[in-house]
This record gives structure tokens, sequence and C-alpha cells, in this order.
């Protein structure tokens, strides 16, 4: 309601004719601004733009979950370093800290013209900017045969929730000395060293507990993220459990059969005792129905990250196209951060600071052998830019990895509360 | 209490390189130096401080494992850490990163913000 009658007061006296920044303060209206998505992106922006604008914006966060089981650290769920709980997250810090006006529901429809979002429950939420960061979906038949039925015998365990409890259990009851297929996904994807990691952790699970079973690798991709740190590192902890097959070698897959747990491909029949098929991706539905995407995903203007469909809709994380900017937390986090300083400064005048992005990712390849790969980011006038980058090297000592490792513990914390506290 | 913990461990981490860093930087040599970084310090604009240390708490916060907390440090301390994670005489590449791309009006202004918040 308050955004409709502020509209009117716009179109009859703008901002401009009345030398004011903004109409909204000027007829005393808080303007309001809706988030979809209660991730590293969303809860981030939700909070961030609350903290700052302290009152001066009215924000509501639209997120499906009332707990927020982070992606991240669920690869060291599944080797057993971290216990579910713990990765596990609600939002009540969020309203009682921030007065974040957090709804429990579906989002399922944004007419764009009337700035309005539209809940599975039938309700409505009126908005003057929307933020959606709903990560990603997945297309299933990118795998042919591979379906959300198939989904409990082959978890993808690539969205936040149940799927990797199911998946280490799949792992435990393996018989001795079996095989686990993974398929990891094609470009671009959520967590570029995240399947990775997660053979390293099932290696480290099997290591304890079978260790004469294998593990193969069916990859779409001919390389793969610190593909040199992974590989030297399976070779060093698990030597002779893990075999990576590239699309040039298997030819890629043909067909996979519930039923009888085989991969087929031009190589060879793949029988499986358990197996993680992380299909193809795509933005959120959400980000579809507001029809910011082109393709699979959303372009934004780097410097604030607005969709480049729709100026009043700014997408994060996963579901826009950051361009070198992997998807990771990480850098839905430090997105998060872009857009809120942008979207105060348009909605309460408040100064507007350089953007600036970064990510790191670390990945856990054995107890206390972690590495990390990360960048820092500019606005450029199309795309985000890389100013500056590292990697962890190969042969380095094993205090280096372990202090590696713990940063990552600290950035888990650091992370966790940034979105949530 | 705290304060003396905090500088236990910067002493610990940092120790007597940081020192000499700092003084083959010039920041903390002669009076003249130092006394101009504690104006700049006392002139910089927080708000700015604020928003450049969202890059940082990404990481870093109140207490925790893994990364040290940095609210509370001393400001020119601060300054002399930053600029040497920068010039890289400071080991970390994640810290070598963050630092490299802040000039010394964004250190100052950092500086400010964290100093500025109880530890
Ligand atoms: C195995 C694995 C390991 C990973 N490890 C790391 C790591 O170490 N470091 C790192 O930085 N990143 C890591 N990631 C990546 C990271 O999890 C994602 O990049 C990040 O979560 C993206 O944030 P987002 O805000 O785009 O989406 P998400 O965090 O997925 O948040 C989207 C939220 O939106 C909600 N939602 C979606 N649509 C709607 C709707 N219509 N209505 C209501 N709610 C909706 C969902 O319920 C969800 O909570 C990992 C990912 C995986 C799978
Ligand atoms: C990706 C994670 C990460 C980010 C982002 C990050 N830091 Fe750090 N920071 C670290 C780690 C890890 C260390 C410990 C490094 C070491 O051992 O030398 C550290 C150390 C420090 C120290 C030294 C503290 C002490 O007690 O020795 C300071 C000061 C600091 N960081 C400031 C910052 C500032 C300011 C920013 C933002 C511009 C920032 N950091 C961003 C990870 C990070």
């Amino acid at each position: 309601m308050t955004s409709i009658s502020r509209r009117g007061f716009g179109g009859l006296f703008g901002a401009s004719a009345l030398g004011l920044a903004m109409p909204s303060l000027a007829f005393g209206a808080v303007p309001k601004v809706v988030v979809i998505g209660g991730g590293a992106g969303g809860a981030t922006a939700a909070r961030y733009i609350a903290k700052d604008s302290k009152g001066a914006i009215d924000v509501t966060l639209v997120e499906a979950s009332k707990r927020y089981y982070t992606c991240f650290f669920s690869n060291l769920y599944l080797g057993g370093f971290r216990d579910y709980d713990s990765i596990g997250h609600g939002y009540d810090q969020l309203a009682a800290n921030h007065r974040v006006n957090v709804v429990h529901e579906w989002a399922s429809s944004v007419d764009n013209a009337g700035k309005m979002v539209k809940l599975a429950s039938g309700g409505t939420l009126s908005y003057d900017k929307l933020v959606l960061s709903p990560g990603i979906s997945l297309k299933y038949d990118s795998v042919p045969g591979y379906s959300p039925a198939l989904q409990s015998r082959m978890p993808h365990a690539w969205t936040s929730g149940t799927q990797v409890q199911l998946l280490q259990n799949q792992v435990m009851n393996m018989r001795k000395g079996g095989v686990f297929v993974m398929v990891p996904p094609p470009n671009p994807y959520r967590c570029p060293p995240g399947p990775y990691e997660r053979v390293s952790m099932i290696a480290h699970l099997l290591k304890q507990h079978n260790p004469t079973a294998k593990i193969i690798i069916l990859d779409p991709k001919a390389k793969f993220s610190k593909q040199g740190l992974f590989m030297a590192g399976w070779e060093k902890h698990y030597s002779g459990m893990v075999e990576w097959i590239d699309p040039e070698t298997h030819g890629g897959i043909k067909s996979i059969n519930g039923d009888t747990m085989e991969f087929v491909t031009d190589l060879d029949t793949f029988k499986a005792d358990a197996a993680s098929v992380v299909p193809a991706q795509r933005a959120g539905s959400i980000a579809m129905a507001a029809g910011v995407t082109d393709g699979d995903w959303a372009p934004i203007i780097p410097a604030t990250m607005a969709s480049k469909a729709d100026p009043n809709i700014y997408v994060l994380g996963d579901a826009s196209v950051a361009s070198s900017m992997p998807k990771s937390g990480f850098s839905a986090n430090s997105q998060a951060k872009v857009a809120a300083n942008a979207i105060r400064g348009e909605l309460t005048g408040s100064r507007v600071y350089d953007p600036r992005f970064a990510n790191t990712c670390w990945s856990l390849i054995a107890t206390n052998d972690g590495v990390k790969v990360g960048a820092n980011y500019k606005a450029g006038s199309e795309k985000i830019d890389v100013v500056d980058k590292f990697v962890s090297q190969g042969g380095e000592s094993a205090d280096l990895r372990k202090t590696t490792y713990e940063e990552s513990v600290g950035w888990y914390n650091g992370i966790t509360s940034d979105m949530f506290s | 209490m705290g304060k003396v913990n905090l500088r236990g461990h910067i002493v610990g981490l940092v120790s007597l390189r940081a020192l000499a860093i700092a003084s083959a930087f010039g920041v903390m040599s002669g009076a003249v130096a130092q006394a101009d970084l504690a104006d700049q310090i006392a002139k910089a604009d927080l708000g700015y401080g604020e928003y450049l240390a969202g890059e940082c708490v990404t990481c870093h916060r109140k207490s925790g494992t893994g990364i040290p907390q940095i609210n509370g440090i001393e400001a020119e301390t601060f300054v002399t850490i930053m600029q040497a994670y920068r010039s890289k005489d400071l080991d970390n590449k994640v810290m070598q990163m963050m630092a490299g791309r802040l000039d010394d009006e964004q250190i100052i202004s950092l500086a400010a913000y964290f100093s500025s918040l109880p530890e």
C-alpha cells in the first residue's frame, strides 16, 4: 500500500522537481526492500540494509526454510569433521537485532510493473527495491537418466538440506571394496572446487571404514579448479583409491540406471555401490519468473548488482552473471554488501562508496591439509574484473596447510555471523 | 585485560618484524611522521572505514579460532600491520591480497574504524 501511494506522489512531484533526494522521506513513508532467499547473498543483504539504514528502510526477507544448512562445510560434515547441527543457522537474530521482517514462505512470482512479490500462500509484498538471491535450480536432465526421482538413490547434495546426510549414510553402507561414482557438473556451477573436495572427504571416510573401496569421477570437464592440488593430495593421502576420468576418455555419460546403479559411457559401464550426481545448473526459479534472466543466469550491472533487465531488481550470488567471480558463498556475501550500499544510496540518499568484491574458496583434502584460491575484483563497465589473485602451491609445508585449514574454520564463523548475527 | 591479551597476540604474531617493517616504512619512525599519522587517523572518515570493513568481517569476527579478531587494535599498530601485508613483508596470501589494493587513506580509515570498536 505504502509503495503505491509513494508512486503516486513520485508521479506528481518527482524527486527532482522538489529538489529532494527522496520523496518517500519527504512524505514520511519508509521505503521498502524485499529480499528473496535467505542464503549467503540474501541474508547478508537483508542484514546490511537493515543494520546500516537504522530503521530508514523497511526490510522483509522471504525464505522458504526455517533453518539454513550451509552448503559450505557440508563436505566437512560428510568427512566427519563437523556435525550436522553445526552447519545449521536460524533467522531469529536478524529479526531481533536488526528488525528484519522474516517471512518463511515460498515466493512464486514477481509483478515487475506493480513492484509486488506474490507468495505461494497467496499473500503479496510490495517493494521499492527487490533483491533476488535464490541460489540455483538443477537441470536434472543434463545427465541422461537422472531425475528428481533418482535423487535419493544418487544424491546431488548440491542445495541446502538433508541430501548430504543421505549421501553420508550411503557411503558408510557401501559394501567392502565397493565403488563410489561421482559425477561433477559442467561449467558454470556453484562452488567450482566443491565436487573435488567432496571426493576428498568421501575418500577420507572410506580410508577409515572401507579402505579397499574405490572412487571413480566421471567428469564432463577436461579440467577443474585446483586440479593439481587435488590430484597431488589424492595421491598423497588416498593413493590408488581415486580415479578421475576426463570426458575425452569416457566419451560422455550416455545413460544412468537407478535400479542397477549403472553409468553407461563409451569407455565402459560403471556399476556403483553408491553415487553422487550433480547435474548442470541455472538460476533459482524466481529469477526466471521475475524475467531477469538471459538464458540460465541473470546479467547484472557490476557497480551495483542491479539487474540489466529491471532497475528495481538486484540479483546476487549464484543466480547472477558475475563473470570471473566464482559462484560461492563468499562471492555472494561480497556482492550483497555492494548491493546494500547501492540500494541504501538510492532509497535514502546515503553516501555510496566504491564497489569492491572479493572471494576465497578453501578446500579440505585430508585432516589438516587445507588449500585455498582467492581473488579480489572491481566493477568494470560490463564485467566484474579481477584485480589480484592467489592460489595455494604444490609442496607447501604441513604447517602451512594446517594453518590454511584453520583459516577456513575462522572464515566459516566469520561469514555465518556476518549473515545471521 | 582484553587489551593486554590482544597486544600480546599481536606481538606474538607479528612481533619484532612488524616493528622493523614499520621503521623501514618510516611510518612510525620519527616523531613528525607519527604525529602526522595520528593526525590523519583523527581526521579519517569513519563511515568509509565501516564500509571498507565489510570486506574484512567476512573473515574477522569478534572472537573465534583460525583468524585473529581485529577489533580494538590500536590505530597506528593497525596501519603498520596493514602496510606490512601490503608490501608482502608479512606473509599471508589472503591478507597480502586484501591489503594489496588498499591505499593509505583506506588503511587509515580502516584503522580509525576498527580501533574505535570494543574488543
Ligand atoms: C558442496 C558445496 C560446498 C561449498 N563450499 C563452499 C565454500 O567452501 N565456500 C564458499 O564460499 N561457497 C561454497 N559453496 C557455494 C555456496 O554454498 C553458494 O555459492 C552460496 O550458498 C550461494 O549463495 P546464494 O545466496 O546465491 O544462494 P543460497 O545460499 O543457496 O540461498 C538461496 C536461498 O533462497 C531460498 N529460496 C530460493 N528460492 C526461493 C523462493 N522462491 N522463495 C523463498 N525462498 C527461496 C532457498 O531456500 C535458499 O535458502 C559450496 C557449495 C556446495 C554445494
Ligand atoms: C579471507 C579472509 C580474510 C579477509 C577477507 C581479511 N582478513 Fe585479515 N587476516 C586473515 C588471516 C587468515 C589473518 C592471519 C594472518 C597471519 O597469520 O599473518 C589475518 C590477519 C589480519 C590482521 C593482523 C591481526 C593480528 O592480530 O595479527 C589484521 C590487522 C587484519 N587481518 C586486517 C584485515 C582487514 C582490515 C581486512 C579488510 C580489508 C581483512 N583483514 C580481511 C584473513 C582475512
